[in-house]
């Protein structure tokens, strides 16, 4: 039996019926993690130490014959721009590089209560923002399938992580695509759950109206159950959605036949590498064969979807990221004034695609430009929103590539940010919208994996996820590993 | 502030970092001067849209309020320790006024 191929839920129940011990389950990811680091570098902190002192107690609470949690003895890496108490959080930034949180996340405190453990902080874009993790304030990851290629971005260090088995599953964030695509580009499943579905208390805020935190896991499955356990209203988070949490696991039971599958044409035009479209028509023509109703849609406002995000988000990027001004947390500059100090410290904190996030976001929101920007912007998501519940009166789920390419070289966009965001032009409208989506690997372009992107209506996670599953148990690319280069 | 469309000037440039509170080098000044014009470029895009009334609200779910109870979390100790510079149970800041 091998430790690193076990589910979730297979890890849980071999230390309750003690098979292996949470202590043995956390020093192999960690042998793991150490072998991959050197090629990969998808942690800023690894956390051996507290994970080996956390795998213990789940030890000590088995031979006790206490009760454990349901994530007793799993190992996961947790995006560093989630708060974790008395780690360092970065956050990819520099300006935080000593930042050691006297609280938890919401997300992070569930998972912990269910006894699962913290094996490290993963890297990421600074602040979430990039789609490729070099815009890490520390280091650029390396993709498993090809250490010459960008693992995706912002939550890079996550997807990467669990594609080389360094951690069992990770947990990422998802302003605009930032878990799906890097899930696509390193070949495991993403999910970005409906907006409020997921407290967003403990998280570095960066669009406070779309950010939101998912899994990564190898499995439907894995990710299903990590959602179960950290979704639900929290109380530090009043966007946080009040309905009941489903039980994911069982919609899988639900049968298929007769879901409406949509198609929608504004994301297979131009732009999109004809490999993966390929790869992505075969997809949804397997899906058909299992019994979905495939119904080509138009969602006519798409083109609108990536502008509006690049208003929406630098506006709420400025605003939210004044709080770093050298006073309360992280690093200050000395200076020969108090507006030395904000303008070194965060000068010399911030890198630059944070900077141009902040500028750009001063200029739409500035008097002048408000009207024509930062409300159209929102005129635009109106109708995006509009649009995409207009579809769902015909569909159940729409089926989209999740990136338009695989994944790129290293250093390749760096240079034009332009280029750069046009990347996520299939995952931000399911953002602007707050609808839920994941990404589920469905084949490979020239040895790089691509992913498929299943979108559901608002709180239609059950749907994505019981299609996802069923995808994945007709096919066999959640199965695939990458042989790291370089080992 | 532009003559043109999509026009930054270095003036601008320099006073959306004043108003933003950024320190930037001669050379990232030109450097986001272009970037930012081809970004606003790319935006225009938006302009087309038609100008309808109604904006859109981040979540159609009604937000939830907490009970209003007193809940003492994490300790101002921790709190303060993790600020850059402090002084017994203060924050040191530079001063405000006298400039």
């Amino acid at each position: 039996m091998d430790i690193g191929e076990l589910s979730l839920r297979a890890l849980r129940q071999g230390v309750v019926a003690k098979k292996f011990s949470a202590t043995e389950v956390v020093r192999y990811y960690i042998s793991n993690l150490k072998k991959n680091e050197s090629s990969i570098h998808a942690f800023i902190t690894a956390t051996e130490e507290g994970a080996l002192v956390q795998a213990r107690a789940v030890d000590d609470k088995v031979a006790s014959g206490e009760p454990v949690g349901e994530l007793a003895g799993v190992p996961l890496g947790i995006k560093d721009i989630i708060n974790t108490k008395g780690v360092l959080s970065t956050g990819g930034s520099k300006i935080l590089r000593n930042y050691i949180p006297p609280y938890r996340a919401t997300v992070v405190e569930r998972l912990l209560n269910q006894d699962a453990v913290v094996v490290g902080k993963n890297n990421c874009d600074e602040f979430a923002m990039g789609g490729s993790t070099e815009n890490s304030g520390f280091f650029p990851t390396s993709n498993p399938w090809d250490v010459t290629k960008v693992p995706g971005g912002s939550s890079g260090g996550s997807a990467a992580a669990v594609a080389a088995g360094s951690c069992a599953a990770a947990l990422g964030t998802d302003t605009g695509g930032s878990i799906r695509q890097p899930a696509s580009f390193c070949g495991v499943v993403g999910l970005k759950p409906t907006y409020g579905r997921v407290s967003r208390y403990g998280l570095m805020a960066m669009a406070s109206s779309l950010d939101q935190a998912g899994p990564f896991a190898r499995t439907v499955e894995d990710a299903a159950y990590l959602l179960q356990l950290m979704a639900g209203w929290d109380k530090h988070d009043a966007t946080s959605r009040a309905e009941p949490v489903p039980d994911y696991l069982t919609e899988f039971k639900k049968p298929i036949k007769g879901l409406r599958l949509g198609v929608p044409q504004e994301f297979f035009g131009e732009g999109l590498a004809p490999e993966v479209k390929q790869i992505v028509e075969a997809a949804i023509i397997k899906l058909e064969s299992l019994g979905v109703k495939v119904v080509p849609v138009s969602l006519p406002t798409m083109p609108y979807a990536l502008a509006a995000y690049y208003v929406i988000t630098p506006a709420e990027v400025s605003a939210n990221l004044a709080r770093y001004d050298g006073m309360r947390f992280g690093v200050r500059q000395p200076g020969q004034n108090l507006y030395e100090v904000y303008t070194k410290s965060r000068g010399q904190g911030f890198g630059a695609e944070v900077k141009r996030r902040i500028m750009l976001g001063t200029y739409v929101l500035s008097a002048g430009y408000y009207d024509a920007y930062y409300r159209q912007a929102l005129r635009a998501r109106a109708a995006i929103k509009a649009d995409f519940a207009r579809v769902f009166e015909q569909v159940d789920v729409l089926a989209t590539p999740t990136a338009p390419t695989t994944a790129f070289e290293l250093g390749s966009k760096a240079n034009d940010p332009l280029a750069m965001y046009m990347q996520d032009i299939y995952v931000v409208p399911v953002n602007i919208a707050g609808l839920p989506a994941v990404s589920i690997p469905c084949g490979f372009s020239q040895g790089l994996p691509v992913g498929l992107q299943l979108i559901g209506r608002t709180l239609g996670e059950g749907d994505i996820l019981r299609l996802a599953q069923v995808y994945e148990q007709a096919t066999e690319w959640h199965t695939m590993r990458p042989g790291i280069s370089g080992q | 502030m532009s003559e043109s469309k999509n026009q930054l000037s270095k003036e601008e440039v320099l006073h959306l970092a004043k108003l933003a509170r950024l320190e930037l080098t001669a050379a990232e000044v030109a450097k986001f001067r272009g970037e930012l014009e081809s970004i606003l470029g790319y935006l225009e895009k938006l302009q087309t849209l038609p100008r309808v009334a109604g904006v859109a609200q981040p979540s159609d779910s009604a937000s939830h309020w907490r009970d209003d109870a007193v809940e003492v979390t994490p300790g101002a100790a921790e709190l303060i320790k993790s600020t850059p510079q402090h002084q017994d149970n203060l924050l040191k800041v530079p001063k405000i006024f006298g400039e």
